[in-house]
């Protein structure tokens, strides 16, 4: 396969500059696409070729295969990477690239197609051997006996689930065998009222459950390797909020057990590319079960390129261009701990409600192991548009203690202001004893977890004296001269010091 | 001139006179603000105690950022304490027509109530999808739904009154 010259990205925000830093590394030119409402984002400043595709909406712009083929065909790409979100795990998309000779840069559509749907995932992997949560099939008819016959082997707690529900809805719990008959037939008639259908199975309810992923990566050559997990399980909504590696429940005999078995989901598949197989970790009997794979990039594969130093954007450049792997499982080795926080522009003290405007400022932490991916800068206006992150702070230090210490420090450094941010949500979780401890779990933000308005005497009253000071400015500028104007230096005084003792 | 100050939950009383003299509950502060080219970046020294600092102007007084955390803060002069007192003398209050605002912009998603309907404090009023959140309105307290301004399917900017209770 030829060297890819010209990769359409597409995509925006912060993947699309971290996509198009890997192609310039690479010798590759870059072609943005923007809507009508991302004109002035870094990522069409970052690219050698800029290509406006449509309104703000995403059906209307980002989601616009059309728009994008044509681009494509009129830049004369020869590859596209589709980042996460928006077309990166549509089958359909992948396809029509290939078809206009561009090379998606990502894995095969086959793979796409098989690991998109959940049904069709759990037959490819369950031969495979990696264990799926137990329970009995969805959409058989089973009766009450035989529904009771298969919990022994099921365990408990478990859940009596509606075949026709989901989302949540249509569940009942059920923690002792003494329960389950009369929770079955509550189930069923709930699932009738409901639904229109009492038919019911059976699943392990894991109650105290961690969410951890691989990160797999493969070339079109057959080899595949893993890059160790990712311990996602500080959730809200089933929206991560922060990521890390290694994971505390993890050790090493586990991650290696965990990483063959996603090697062989990925094989079962036929993947090559970067992808990452997903699993639900009991917290008590550290059993795991496979989830879903996703046939992408993901946010958090930052945090596996700092532990691993593997740069995982520029090995799936050149495993599109059909080089094999650089790397063999051996050469992978993890040294330190990495964590993420995803700075999200949401408002943690308004039930993380959206916050909109424009940046008026930003200034990010810098310093030994802090990596920021951004896709904002000052000047940038956060739309209702698009999903709410904004920059992703990723700290490695030696060791999880410490790594926690240092994401505290660039968390306080972390200069945003024109909108409300996840910053003060994350500095009070990297503190609670449970995280400290690695003692999460998936829903731990919701049912446990509690931000504070923390009273902090000394800093109210700085910012008392600041804000008077700067009330006072105001109401002097109004009638007297400036009288620091004329000053050489960017800094200008507001309030003045009382000199105390001899001199000035 | 004397300031009535409160940030997060304490107050302050802070004085600055003619060439610049802080005073903290009458006594005297070493204080140096300075403000720089970027408009909101800010370095103060009290004593010798350094703190560097976002400040904007928001609704009603300042928001002060500092390691991270913001603190809200309403800075009254004299004259506009004393007025504010005559006015809640003379009635006022959250008593009259309030307008519920979209604080951002998106789309109508639902209209959970209608003109002439009585509701709780807490109740959901207006659904708005932003970023690919549901954001619920709820009432901020008790009352009549006077007027409902959207529809489902509305666009809405930012600030757009969504309806008013009486």
């Amino acid at each position: 396969m030829p060297k890819l010259r010209k990769v359409l990205v597409a995509n925006r925000g912060e993947i699309a500059c971290r996509i198009i830093r890997a192609c310039n590394e690479m010798g590759c030119e870059t072609v943005a696409v923007y809507s009508e409402a991302d004109r002035n984002q870094p990522h069409v400043r970052m690219a050698d070729e800029a290509w406006l595709i449509g309104p703000a909406a995403a059906r209307e712009s980002y989601l616009r295969l059309d728009k994008l083929l044509e681009v494509a065909k009129k830049c004369g790409a020869d590859g596209v990477h589709p980042g996460y979100g928006f077309l990166a795990e549509n089958g359909d998309a992948a396809e029509a690239f290939a078809s206009e000779g561009v090379t998606w840069i990502g894995p095969p559509v086959k793979a796409i197609r098989l690991m998109g749907d959940k049904l069709s995932a759990r037959a490819t992997v369950a031969p495979a051997g990696l264990p799926l949560v137990p329970g009995t099939g969805k959409g058989e008819r089973v009766n009450d006996e035989s529904l009771i016959a298969s919990a022994m082997g099921i365990g408990f707690p478990l859940l009596v689930k509606a075949a026709a529900g989901g989302g949540g809805k249509g569940m009942r719990i059920v923690r002792s065998p003494a329960e389950l008959a009369e929770g079955i037939r509550i189930a069923r008639l709930e699932a009738e009222a409901s639904f229109g259908d009492n038919r019911v199975y059976l699943e392990r309810l894991i109650a105290n459950a961690r969410h951890i992923e691989i990160q797999i990566m493969g070339d079109q050559h057959g080899n595949l390797i893993h890059l160790g997990e990712r311990d996602c399980s500080i959730q809200r909504r089933h929206q991560k909020l922060i990521e890390e590696c290694p994971s505390p429940a993890v050790d090493e005999a586990l991650r290696h057990r965990m990483g063959a078995a996603a090697v062989k989901a990925a094989a079962a598949a036929g993947y090559y590319s970067a992808g990452t197989v997903e699993f639900v970790m009991d917290n008590d009997t550290h059993e795991y079960f496979f989830l879903e794979m996703n046939t992408r990039l993901q946010v958090e594969h930052t945090v596996t390129e700092r532990v691993t130093g593997v740069d995982i954007v520029k090995e799936m450049l050149r495993v599109a261009m059909g080089e094999p792997l650089r790397y063999k499982q051996s050469d992978i080795k993890w040294k330190g701990s990495t964590i993420e926080c995803r700075i999200l522009a949401e408002d943690p003290w308004n039930n993380f409600m959206p916050s909109i405007g424009v940046i008026t400022s930003l200034a990010a932490p810098s310093g030994p192991g802090v990596r920021i991916d951004t896709g904002i800068s000052a000047g940038s206006e956060i739309t209702p548009y698009y999903d709410s992150l904004i920059a992703k702070l990723v700290v490695w230090d030696e060791t999880r203690e410490e790594a926690i210490i240092r994401t505290q420090q660039a968390l306080k450094e972390f200069q945003i202001t024109g909108i409300e941010t996840t910053i003060p949500f994350f500095l009070q979780m990297l503190d609670t004893p449970e995280f400290r401890t690695g003692k999460v779990h998936t829903k731990f933000v919701e049912e446990e977890f509690l931000l504070n308005k923390i009273r902090n005497p000394e800093l109210e009253r700085v910012a008392a004296i600041a804000a008077t000071l700067v009330a006072h400015a105001r109401r002097g500028r109004a009638t007297t001269l400036d009288r620091a104007t004329n000053r050489p230096s960017a800094w200008r005084v507001i309030g003045r010091r009382e000199i105390v003792g001899a001199g000035s | 001139m004397k300031y009535n100050v409160r940030a997060g939950e304490s107050d302050f009383e802070i004085q600055v006179d003619r060439k610049g003299a802080i005073r903290l509950a009458g006594e005297p502060l070493d204080a140096d603000l300075q403000s720089s080219a970027d408009p909101t970046l800010y370095s103060l020294i009290i004593g010798h105690r350094s703190y560097e600092l976002r400040i904007e102007p928001c609704e009603g007084g300042y928001r002060v950022r500092i390691h991270g955390v913001t603190y809200d803060v309403a800075v009254e002069d004299e004259r506009a304490h004393l007025l504010a007192g005559v006015k809640s003398l003379s009635g006022g209050g959250d008593s009259g027509e309030m307008a519920i605002k979209s604080p951002m912009p998106g789309v109508v998603i639902d209209v959970a109530v209608k003109v002439g309907d009585l509701v709780e404090a807490g109740q959901t009023l207006v659904v708005v999808e932003s970023m690919k959140m549901h954001n619920e309105f709820k009432a901020p307290r008790m009352g009549t739904v006077r007027s409902v301004r959207v529809e489902r399917g509305a666009k809405v900017a930012q600030n757009t009154i969504l309806l008013s209770l009486g």
